[in-house]
């Protein structure tokens, strides 16, 4: 599975998202605000802890987190460029 | 005191709304009883559960709004939209409305999720919405937000207590002109580790709660939650009013000719203090083997007792419940001579609360 994919899976199941499915999610849709999926501040904070326990990823810059929570594919290549996950 | 209950919300292990309350008086309706098996030191151990779901509150609220919002307030909301609809009044100024909710337990599965999360994950991972959640308050304030009610909120914990202590509250409000309603409300959920605590304490191989079996353990866990919508005013489809309310130790002084609830649920703990008690046998009843055992059972005596009050009838006590109980039958309603119900609830240490309400103004 890609990456990109496991981490839609991960946000559906962590954020606990009801009446979507990974394969509605494409890898650019905005996280938040009305034109993406919907997401709000409580559910960055859910996005942090999401990196922190699944990825060993910390997202401690807010000006950095703006630009990483932007969609699924930039979240995937802020993990890949700390992980070096494929 | 006289603060009226104008409307009431019910979420028991009978169904959602007061109709579901009235079929399980009436006997046309058994309770939800769903057996859980609870892992102990000697293997796994059935336990019959009252089990209450809050059916029907995306009528309410959109579903994609009650992701965050775990089972126990979702039984606290439902039964809170249910109160004021039930209560047929157009409440305009909402910044006059308080809310006093109470709970024996809390959110307790969504408070052991949480430890859950900071014990398998460490305090970077704990989850930040189940910490939101497992904080008893935020019952009052996330009802306070979808109901959009803007006066005082509070929610009151103190296990056997808990109901006496709402009622207080509310009435008190009430009195001192705080506010013009007050959206008071109980309840407690189950969790696995309430099973555990069940099965530790002596209820393993109990089938039914036996309530008037005062010294044997007939305890059975239950879950739910009532809501009551009370004011000042007589309203249209006022259920009686909150007369008086005793706490103390020992024996209480019921008023005479009272009929008496006792929220008496198979805990032998509390059981011996209703032992005690001068009864009298023909007026006394015990509704716990409708709504299962809790520390807040006593608020749901307290709706058992409004609704008699307004139909003018006593209900009978359910004799059976869990594996042992019998198909539904009608059962007959005995016209209810006292125009005042006492509804009793005592703790463990024989400490108790005595909540009377009156049918007359």
């Amino acid at each position: 599975m890609s990456l990109e994919n496991e981490l839609k899976e991960l946000i559906i199941k962590d954020l606990k998202l009801v009446d979507i499915t990974p394969e509605e999610i494409k890898d650019d849709d905005f996280l938040f605000g009305d034109e993406g999926i919907g997401l709000d501040s409580l559910d960055a904070v859910e996005l942090v802890v999401l990196l922190q326990k699944h990825y060993q990823v910390e997202t401690k810059d807010l000006e950095e987190s703006r630009e990483v929570f932007t969609s699924v594919k930039t979240l995937a290549d802020y993990v890949r460029s700390k992980t070096g996950a494929a | 005191m006289k603060a009226s209950i104008l409307g009431i919300g019910t979420v028991t292990p009978l169904g959602c709304g007061i109709e579901t309350l009235l079929s399980g008086l009436e006997g046309t309706a058994q309770p939800n009883i769903v057996e859980h098996t609870v892992e102990t030191a000697k293997g796994g151990i059935a336990l019959p559960v009252y089990t209450s779901a809050a059916e029907g509150l995306d009528r309410f609220i959109p579903r994609n709004k009650l992701r965050r919002i775990d089972r126990f307030l979702q039984m606290a909301l439902l039964s809170s939209f249910h109160a004021i609809e039930d209560s047929g009044l157009n409440l305009e100024d909402r910044t006059r409305i308080g809310i006093v909710f109470g709970t024996g337990y809390g959110p307790l599965q969504t408070s052991f999720d949480f430890l859950d999360t900071l014990i398998d994950d460490g305090d970077k991972c704990a989850s930040p919405t189940l910490f939101a959640n497992s904080v008893h308050n935020s019952l009052v304030s996330n009802v306070s937000i979808a109901l959009k009610l803007q006066g005082p909120c509070l929610t009151l914990t103190s296990f056997e207590m808990t109901s006496s202590s709402v009622f207080s509250t509310a009435s008190a409000w009430l009195e001192e002109g705080k506010v013009d309603y007050v959206l008071t409300g109980v309840g407690d959920e189950y969790c696995e580790v309430r099973g555990y605590s069940t099965i530790l304490s002596g209820s393993e191989n109990v089938s039914a709660i036996k309530p008037s079996a005062f010294n044997d353990c007939t305890y059975l866990p239950g879950e739910g939650f009532v809501s009551f919508l009370m004011g000042k005013e007589k309203g249209r489809k006022a259920y009686g009013s909150i007369s008086s309310i005793e706490t103390g130790s020992g024996n209480p002084v019921k008023p005479d000719h009272s009929a008496l609830f006792l929220a008496a649920n198979g805990d032998r703990s509390t059981g011996c203090h209703y032992d005690n008690l001068q009864k009298g046998k023909d007026l006394t009843r015990l509704y716990s083997p409708l709504y299962g055992g809790m520390p807040a059972g006593q608020g749901f005596d307290v709706a058992i007792a409004a609704l008699s009050l307004k139909d003018g009838r006593l209900y009978p006590s359910p004799e059976v419940s869990g594996a042992e109980q019998k198909q539904a039958e009608p059962q007959i309603r005995e016209i209810l001579h006292s125009d005042s119900i006492a509804c009793l609830q005592y703790d463990d240490n024989g400490n108790f609360g005595l909540i009377t309400l009156s049918g007359k103004d």
